[in-house]
């Protein structure tokens, strides 16, 4: 089964980066969509069934913290798991987004199998949700 | 204040930033080759116990080599073409995603958005020179690579 990603960033390099390294990690990806911050990513999120989001915390318009927010209280998008992609080195900050409803954390700079792990990790558990249900 | 603002402290940073994110190996120097041109300059503001910004400094020819090593491709590689700007923006980021772990701790702090310009030589001297500290790096190329810090926030 192929996995439709997400990629948040305003970065245009950081996004073909993490591309790269979806790939890289050897994940069956299918349509890998882009925005350039949380609003754009909202957007995307209401018009196509996404498996996992990977967003950074600083962008304009909307952070990466204002989009797992927004996603938590949307009915349809709160089991969407959200990755943070960013080079925050706060344990105190990423504590923080992970109470906020991020489901995993990646520091940059980053390698292929630190994508790995993660993805598979979280579409597990999704998984095990929806035939717990 | 977990660390104090130092020539070394940038130095670190930075050194240790392109070894590990753009595998460029660089060294301290106190005789910086002077930049030929235009310089692109990168600054992100942070406020935390104190408000500063960094500013990194490197020639465009570097910034594209970052940009290919960033990707993973070869210099001017079809995906590297026009994002050599982005990419020293994207590595001041990971730089001061460090550097305030270093200074301050787990003291909150709220880093900003990199803002990327091109300047001249002599602009960017006077950055320097009104920096609190600067550390100023050399590649195995001859490239020369700047990380300065002002305390006191963003500088138009």
């Amino acid at each position: 089964m192929s996995y439709c990603v997400l990629i948040a960033d305003d970065s245009a390099i950081v996004r073909s980066m993490v591309r790269k390294s979806l790939t890289m990690a050897g994940l069956d990806l299918g349509e890998v969509l882009e925005a350039a911050n949380g609003r754009e990513a909202l957007e995307q999120l209401r018009r196509t069934w996404v498996d996992v989001v990977f967003a950074d915390i600083n962008m304009p318009e909307m952070t990466g913290l204002e989009l797992v927010q927004a996603m938590k209280s949307d009915e349809v998008l709160a089991a969407t798991p959200v990755v943070i992609v960013s080079s925050e080195r706060s344990q105190a900050r990423i504590d923080a987004l992970k109470q906020s409803g991020a489901a995993a954390y990646v520091k940059k700079p980053f390698r292929p199998e630190h994508f790995r792990g993660v993805v598979e990790s979280l579409l597990a558990i999704k998984k095990e949700d929806r035939h717990g249900r | 204040m977990a660390a104090e603002v130092s020539r070394e402290l940038l130095a670190e940073t930075l050194g240790s930033a392109l070894e590990e994110a753009a595998f460029v190996f660089a060294e301290d120097t106190g005789e910086p080759p002077p930049f030929e041109g235009r310089v692109i300059e990168a600054r992100l503001s942070f406020v935390g116990p104190q408000e500063a910004e960094l500013v990194l400094a490197v020639a465009p020819r570097f910034a594209s080599m970052v940009a290919a090593n960033l990707l993973g491709e070869d210099e001017g590689g079809a995906a590297a073409t026009g994002d050599d700007g982005d990419a020293v923006g994207e590595m001041l980021n990971m730089i001061a995603g460090t550097f305030v772990v270093e200074l301050f701790g787990e003291e909150p702090c709220r880093l900003g958005l990199p803002r990327v310009s091109q300047v001249s030589g002599e602009e960017h001297e006077r950055t320097l020179a009104a920096a609190t500290a600067a550390s100023t790096m050399v590649d195995e190329d001859g490239n020369r690579i700047d990380l300065a810090l002002r305390v006191g926030g963003r500088q138009e």
